[in-house]
């Protein structure tokens, strides 16, 4: 076919730019026909002539405005959507060459929506699944755990005694059963260790409906009185204790001291109901004969077909109702039946009652990075349609249709969103992965089971709607701003570039919040990285290496007087150290009574108007060496070792003995513990000792105000024993084990805490949160330097034919800086005014909680407002000097 | 009957050509019976406006082609309407009635 000459496709183009699409294609697709038919009968030449006199006159701007109008009747065919693609095509082809235009700054624009992106899609996925998602289980949305609803609208563990009414007769749930997890001795595996069992209700796996990998689950039959010893192994628990030994069914291993025969092994990654590496079949009538109050054991159900979660709720609730009616309200003052139950989802029970706030918070907080980076990328969309707003205008007025400007100018923010999002997802799926690896790492068998993260679905959903919030904010709203303009003014505003009124407005408000921004996030980002520098330096007073720590508790119904539990806790203490492996070791507890961390004291010879008023301490109940546990004598003596200790004796900390007894000695000081009004016994200083951390170690009063008192004063029930010991964790767990079943085999430690490990984690764990605050801020102080940056620096290049029109008036190079940095400086002033009652504010409700040395926040006042000073001058002077040094005349026609 | 109702002069010579080409009456036809009998190369993109503006007042009726071409461009059928023919017909008879006893003076031609 015959194309019309070269100099008519400029015109052909202006037509199609300047009509709707079915307007232009009606028109063009006649002309073509009469060109053919020209060219067909007489010359090119000629043909070439009309064609180009027939789009002059379609150009003409009076059929111009009447061909927009172009009627339309009810009956024509909708638009196919083809066609619409083919706007939308052209209109990505105009922005991309928009972007291609500044390579720079478009990649700079990505990368930053990246990094937000990804922060928020990472947040919402790790979030997602912790704690919205489903069980990875077979109907998992249906399983469910049955808590107790307390008064206050929390939940918690039910009373056993209340689960039984719940199993007897609801009917919206079924295969109601109760799970506990207990400490117990593995021997048989590669080496003896302390591991927890879950003592599972059999119905649980139907519930969990997974089949075993090898042999079978847990039976009804399982659980009956007189029912073999069997247990389930979890995979990890397979692989890593028993090599995946595919031979393990019907092997015998030791339970702590109990003969148990292995009949299953679960699947990897099962470890419903939460993390267990072993379940172990709980006796059908163990929680049947139980007192209120003895036993709260954990329990599931599943939700029976066609019900839902909220009729569970109002079922518990009438059942509960009854059952609190017919329960005799206890005459002991003990606790009543519950006031009703609930059906919370695992995940949701797992974080507690805030789970979902929690969620809500973490999630604005990421999407508040998100907002920022679409903050800045707008920023630099709304200069470039301020740019435009002219030729918008004039298409407004020419009456192209609004949503087809928007689109066409929110075309950069889909395409800079759209590869942004790509980014995010990998940024995302890289976070989850090492998240995945991380966690695996510091708690192989320590975490629930769903947490295994990774990109999934709902990841990629979410994905998508942030990258449609950030097209809206970053494109759609300076958009719809431009083309709602109005016509006649922008027109008329013939100011050559002296920005008009409208934009400059904008503009300046813009420097001022980010100024105002960039300058909290370096407060906090400061205040913060100082803070993850106090945690990591931590002292807690004590030497920790070797040291262990584990849990003793004694059977109520064993150990009947105080005089057989401090008997059976001294010789504990004796028997480890008698011990080659064990240097030294001791048995601390709280005091009972509400007497604990914190305990109100009382001093001899002084006078309290209030408790309020008393001086208070961390009370201890110590058998054994005290240096076990990283306290040194300082003065006096320490609690007699060889024998018991008079009862009445105690030691205080140095700051504490300061205090009390400024300019004098504290030995053979008295004391009384609890409130003053309250006979108690007197007890005598014999020694001062060193300070260790208690409670809050980042508040301001850590430093240990410590009591410590014989172990045969209080007579705890339970008490934890901390033992230095020259090998690793495992030898010391056969020794202490070893020592307690010496004194007797029915009292079963619990698990034993290596402190170098637990500070090695925590160490792990605070240099992580180190990184990724460092790795937040940083990314924040990019995006609001870049953003700073581009709008300052922006707003002079558009006033760069003021600054040609100054200079040929005759203005030195010098004023014309002046000026412009004397403007700039006017917003630097406000942001940072924001800015500081901002961070005063903060800081007022960070020094509530924390300690902070305050010249961090006169090291904070200057140096922020300096840097960000430089910054923002510098964003004014650099574009200002080149403006300055171009010849007026080509200042004056610069676009 | 309002002043607004009558034909203009162009008017009259789209709609007459309109008439003359008959069914398959879209912008080309018509700009070239225009051509053929007055001589006149109108623009097409004016023939369109005014029959926009007839089809808006009901002279004439139009119908967008259902299948675009290999370009996406769709076409627009036109066809007079009764109310359209009324107004030809009172336009002709108008002219008539004003040219009834009207005699040129000599030499003119």
């Amino acid at each position: 076919m015959r194309r019309p000459g070269l100099s008519s496709r400029g015109l052909e183009r202006l037509v199609r730019a300047m009509l709707p699409g079915p307007v232009s294609g009606l028109i063009l697709r006649d002309l073509e026909e009469g060109y053919r038919a020209r060219a067909a009968a007489a010359s090119a030449d000629s043909a070439n002539r009309w064609y180009a006199r027939q789009l002059l006159l379609t150009l003409s701007p009076t059929r111009l405005l009447a061909l927009r109008r172009l009627h339309r009747r009810a009956g024509d065919p909708v638009q196919r959507p083809g066609r619409a693609l083919v706007h939308l095509a052209g209109d990505m082809r105009y922005s991309l060459r928009l972007l291609r235009k500044s390579p720079a700054m478009s990649a700079l624009t990505i990368v930053v929506t990246a990094g937000g992106l990804g922060v928020s899609v990472f947040t919402y996925s790790m979030l997602n699944t912790m704690m919205l998602e489903p069980l990875p289980l077979p109907q998992g949305d249906r399983i469910v755990r049955v808590m107790s609803l307390e008064p206050d609208g929390t939940t918690s563990l039910l009373d056993a005694v209340d689960l039984q009414p719940i199993r007897d007769s609801v009917r919206s749930l079924e295969l109601v059963g109760a799970w506990e997890s207990e400490h117990r001795l593995l021997r048989g595996g590669a080496t003896p260790r302390a591991i927890f069992a879950e003592l599972v209700d059999p119905e649980m796996f139907e519930v969990a409906v997974t089949p075993p990998l090898l042999g079978r689950v847990l039976l009804a039959a399982d659980a009956q009185p007189g029912a073999e010893p069997v247990a389930v192994l979890g995979y990890h628990l397979w692989q890593s204790d028993f090599g995946g030994d595919a031979d393990i069914l019907d092997r015998v291993i030791e339970l702590s001291g109990v003969q148990t025969r292995i009949v299953g092994v679960m699947p990897e990654g099962f470890g419903f109901p939460v993390w267990a590496s072993l379940w172990q079949a709980l006796p059908a009538d163990a929680l049947r004969y139980v007192a209120r109050g003895k036993r709260f054991p954990n329990a599931f159900a599943r939700l029976a077909p066609g019900a839902t979660a909220a009729q569970a709720d109002a079922e518990l609730d009438l059942i509960m109702q009854r059952w609190r009616r017919e329960q005799p309200v206890p005459d002991d003052g003990g606790e009543p039946a519950a006031v009703s139950a609930r059906a919370v989802a695992f995940p949701v029970a797992q974080m507690g009652d805030e789970a979902h706030f929690v969620f809500v918070i973490l999630n604005l907080a990421a999407s508040s990075i998100l907002l920022l980076a679409c903050i800045n990328v707008g920023n630099l969309l709304v200069s470039r349609a301020v740019e435009r707003g002219r030729e918008t205008t004039i298409r407004v007025a020419l009456g192209a249709p609004r949503w087809r400007l928007v689109l066409q100018m929110m075309g950069e923010s889909v395409i800079i969103a759209t590869l942004g999002g790509a980014i995010a997802l990998w940024i995302a799926d890289r976070g989850l992965r090492w998240l995945d690896g991380f966690m695996r790492s510091i708690a192989p068998d320590g975490r629930p089971f769903w947490y295994t993260w990774g990109l999934d679905l709902d990841t990629v959903a979410a994905a998508g709607a942030f990258v449609i919030a950030t097209i809206v904010l970053t494109g759609g709203i300076p958009a719809w701003r431009a083309t709602r303009a109005d016509a006649d003014a922008v027109l008329r505003d013939g100011t050559r570039g002296a920005l008009g009124a409208g934009a400059g407005r904008v503009t300046r408000a813009l420097v001022v919040v980010q100024v105002a921004v960039i300058a909290v996030l370096m407060f906090l980002g400061g205040t913060s990285a100082y803070l993850t520098q106090v945690i990591a330096d931590i002292d807690f007073g004590m030497d920790t290496e070797g040291v262990m720590v584990s849990t003793v508790g004694l059977p109520d119904d064993r150990y009947l007087t105080d005089e057989a539990r401090t008997a059976f806790f001294e010789r504990l203490q004796r028997e480890l150290e008698q011990q080659a492996s064990v240097p030294a070791a001791a048995l601390r507890a709280g005091l009972a009574d509400g007497i604990g961390h914190g305990s109100e004291v009382v001093i001899e010879g002084q006078r309290y108007e209030s408790s309020l008023l008393q001086p208070r301490a961390a009370v201890t109940a110590i058998a054994g060496s005290l240096e076990t546990v990283g306290v040194r004598l300082v003065s006096g003596r320490l609690f007699a070792l060889d024998g018991p200790e008079d009862g009445s004796s105690a030691l205080v900390s140095e700051t504490l003995a300061r205090e009390q007894w400024p300019g004098q000695s504290a030995i053979g000081q008295r004391l009384r513990l609890g409130d003053a009004a309250r006979e108690s016994e007197w007890y005598t200083v014999v020694g001062v000792v060193s300070d260790v951390v208690v409670g809050n170690p980042f508040s301001r009063d850590r430093h240990g105000r410590s009591i410590y008192v014989p172990l045969a004063a209080v007579a705890p029930r339970t008490a934890s024993v901390v033992f230095r010991h020259a090998g690793d964790s495992r030898a010391a767990v056969l020794s202490l084990h070893a020592a307690v079943e010496d004194i007797d085999a029915a009292v079963m430690p619990g698990r034993i805490v290596d402190f170098d490990e637990m500070f090695q984690a925590m160490g792990r764990m605070t240099a992580l949160a180190t990184r990724v605050l460092a790795a937040c801020f940083g990314f924040a102080m990019v995006l609001a330097v870049t953003g700073i940056y581009g709008l300052t620096s922006r707003s002079v290049v558009q006033r760069t034919q003021e600054i040609g029109i100054r200079r040929a008036l005759g203005a030195t190079e010098g004023r014309v800086v002046r000026l412009f940095l004397r403007h700039g400086g006017r917003q630097l002033v406000q942001g940072l005014g924001i800015a500081l009652v901002v961070a005063a504010l903060a800081s007022i409700a960070a020094a509530q909680l924390l300690d902070m040395n305050p010249m961090i926040y006169v090291v904070a006042a200057v140096a922020v407002p300096a840097i960000i000073s430089a910054i923002v001058l510098l964003a004014i002077y650099i574009p200002t000097r080149r403006a300055v040094h171009l010849e007026p005349s080509v200042a004056l026609w610069h676009e | 009957m309002g002043k607004g109702s009558n034909l203009g002069e162009f008017e009259q010579v789209v709609m007459l050509a309109l008439a003359r080409v008959g069914e398959t009456a879209y912008g080309v036809p018509v700009h070239e019976e225009i051509l053929r009998t007055t001589g006149r190369d109108v623009a097409i993109a004016s023939v369109y406006v005014t029959l926009s503006r007839m089809d808006a007042k009901g002279l004439v009726t139009s119908v967008l082609e259902t299948r675009a071409d290999a370009h996406g461009r769709p076409r627009r059928f036109y066809a007079l309407t009764l109310a359209g023919w009324e107004a030809l017909r009172r336009s002709r008879a108008a002219m008539n009635q004003l040219w009834h006893g009207v005699e040129e003076p000599e030499g003119l031609s």
